[in-house]
């Protein structure tokens, strides 16, 4: 899902940056006010930096990562998540060459703000409809990789629209691609959040979705 | 001492594993097959590591999450105790 340094147009690169500014900051915000959650933030960073360094093998030959949103979406809460998504991709443009600065705010909006809130909106909704918590987590995890990717094939079909199809069949055309890849890649990683999630709060005793959602319920 | 030294050999495995599936030049990363659809990017990145480079990077950042999620795991579990 990282759009390489100058892929973007820079009047989107600016849009996109200013889309994701406030969304930063609300996670910046949330982060210096639930100090006393340090260990809760570092684990769900954690697992965002170490999912988004593997380039897991996928079908037809492709490679690509998992985005390691679910866990930190569901331990901390989605506000939190474009802070920790800023510190990722900020180390990956500036360290691996992965990403870019000018296009940090729209792989801010993919990686933080859309798979997070997609992965939030249907886990609340699984559970809410009586779906096994192991069930909702999954379908949550899935549905949160992708829209990541989603997201950025919209990002990227607006700032170069195909010939013949426009935005629409530039989406179509950049989100197969990507679909090809990141739809095992997705199974995987839902699989795997269930896991990580199960250990954690086996062992943590912090049921899933964090001390917000948990007192709200 | 042991836990320490868990951690250590997890951080260990994760950051080679993420090296050595960055190192894998045969298969072709999705982001990368979508950029060759594009028209020539407007900016070039003023560093672009090597690909060996890239792929210690990796490694690297792949330890790093896994120390910070050991550190944040036990933790919460101390705080639990």
């Amino acid at each position: 899902m990282h759009i390489s340094e100058g892929f973007l147009p820079l009047t989107h690169a600016a849009a996109w940056a200013a889309i994701a500014a406030p969304f930063a900051g609300g996670g910046i915000a949330r982060l210096s006010s639930r100090r006393d959650d340090r260990f809760l933030v570092a684990a769900s960073a954690g697992y965002l930096f170490a999912l988004t360094a593997l380039k897991l093998p996928s079908v037809a030959g492709s490679s690509s990562h998992p985005t390691g949103v679910a866990v930190g979406t569901l331990l901390a809460g989605p506000v939190l998540m474009p802070a920790l998504a800023l510190v990722v991709l900020l180390f990956q443009a500036l360290l691996t060459g992965h990403g870019g600065l000018t296009t940090l705010g729209a792989n801010l909006m993919s990686l933080g703000v859309v798979g997070p809130w997609i992965t939030w909106g249907l886990w609340r909704i699984a559970v809410r409809a009586g779906a096994q918590p192991k069930v909702a987590v999954m379908l949550a995890a899935f549905a949160g990789s992708l829209a990541t990717y989603a997201c950025t094939a919209a990002q990227l079909a607006l700032a170069h629209p195909d010939a013949t199809g426009g935005v629409g069949g530039a989406f179509v055309k950049f989100g197969a691609v990507f679909a090809v890849t990141q739809v095992p890649i997705s199974v995987v990683e839902a699989v795997f959040s269930v896991t990580v999630l199960g250990v954690f709060e086996r062992a943590s005793g912090w049921a899933a979705a964090g001390r917000e959602a948990w007192v709200r319920r | 001492m042991k836990r320490m030294g868990a951690a250590g050999l997890s951080c260990l495995l994760v950051a080679g594993a993420a090296w050595y599936m960055a190192s894998n030049q045969e298969r072709i990363d999705a982001d990368e097959r979508v950029s060759a659809m594009l028209p020539p990017p407007e900016l070039r990145a003023a560093w672009e590591p090597e690909q060996p480079v890239q792929a210690i990077s990796f490694g690297c950042q792949a330890a790093l999450g896994v120390a910070l999620l050991w550190f944040g795991a036990r933790g919460i579990r101390s705080r639990r105790g």
